[in-house]
């Protein structure tokens, strides 16, 4: 499965089985691109919400009352 | 103290899991080794190890509820779900694991009920759907890699904010978050090669909604022949 390599979670001889088709099958080629073009634009491009400090003091705060 | 049975099963426990190995950095005693933290200890830990993760938690928490005041909501529960059931963390484990499975139990709960996903969807239900439809799904998206590079990330998050919030949730762990499979399935309590074929078909249904997207915006993606 092309999207193991993707993920990097194929095993040795996943890896050699799925890289000698990928040589040869064109329909594999264009997959891997694929997925690999997709999942680079989830990890990179899409904007990372971060935690407001408003919570983040909150939580502090919470937390000292506690115990 | 009556919500523990519920809290108690938001957290973690550390004997159910069959896709464990030996050398996972998750704990592996069978009898919950409850540390007993002092109160500089706990405070530490959870500087040190929690909150570290904090924007990633609300990242996900946001992605999830699709709403800044649910998403504050969540990551408060559960920084203090994490903080009140600290003595269960071991240190030295995947804190952002740990703390992933709790937020997603805590949205499962209390959350899911009143986000705005149109509808719960039953994945499984969702999942047999897909699965009957053979796996040679992938090759009926005719999407091309130089498309998809045109694209930016409001219409990737437009597109994956539509998919059902199980399929969503896949691809934030292992896309976004970049969890290995192994973590997944710990953080989801699914097996390893259920988070495999989800996510199979999360990224399917996402590269429909992206060909959808892309052919609405005028990109030429016909020729695939």
């Amino acid at each position: 499965m092309i999207q193991l390599i993707v993920d990097g979670e194929a095993t040795e001889q996943q890896l050699a089985r799925l890289k000698d088709n990928l040589e040869t099958c064109r329909p594999c080629i264009e997959m891997y691109h694929l997925e690999r073009e997709v999942k680079e634009l989830l990890t990179k491009r899409m904007e990372k919400k971060c935690c407001p400090d408003q919570l983040i003091a909150t939580i502090k705060s919470k937390i000292l009352t506690f115990s | 103290m009556a919500n523990i049975p519920q809290v108690m099963s938001d957290t973690p426990t550390r004997d159910d899991d069959q896709t464990q190995q030996p050398d996972s950095p998750q704990p592996t005693a069978e009898t919950p080794a409850r540390a007993s933290y002092t109160d500089q200890q706990k405070y530490q830990i959870f500087n040190k190890e929690f909150m570290p993760h904090i924007d990633s938690m609300y990242n996900f928490a946001f992605r999830l509820t699709m709403d800044e005041d649910d998403a504050n909501d969540l990551v408060q529960d559960t920084y203090l779900k994490a903080f009140r059931f600290i003595s269960s963390f071991e240190q030295g484990t995947n804190a952002k694991a740990w703390l992933f499975r709790i937020l997603k139990n805590s949205f499962i709960n209390d959350y899911r009920k009143k986000s705005k996903e149109p509808a719960k969807v039953d994945y499984q239900d969702v999942e047999t759907t897909y699965n009957s439809e053979d796996a040679e799904t992938e090759h009926t998206v005719d999407l091309r890699a130089e498309t998809v590079s045109d694209l930016i990330g409001d219409e990737v998050a437009t597109a994956l904010n539509s998919l059902p919030v199980d399929f969503r949730t896949v691809i934030i762990l292992c896309d976004i978050e970049g969890f290995t499979y192994e973590e997944m399935a710990k953080i989801l309590d699914i097996p390893i090669g259920t988070v495999r074929s989800r996510l199979h078909r999360a990224r399917n249904l996402l590269k429909e909604k992206l060909r959808d997207y892309a052919s609405s915006m005028g990109y030429d993606e016909e020729s695939d022949e």
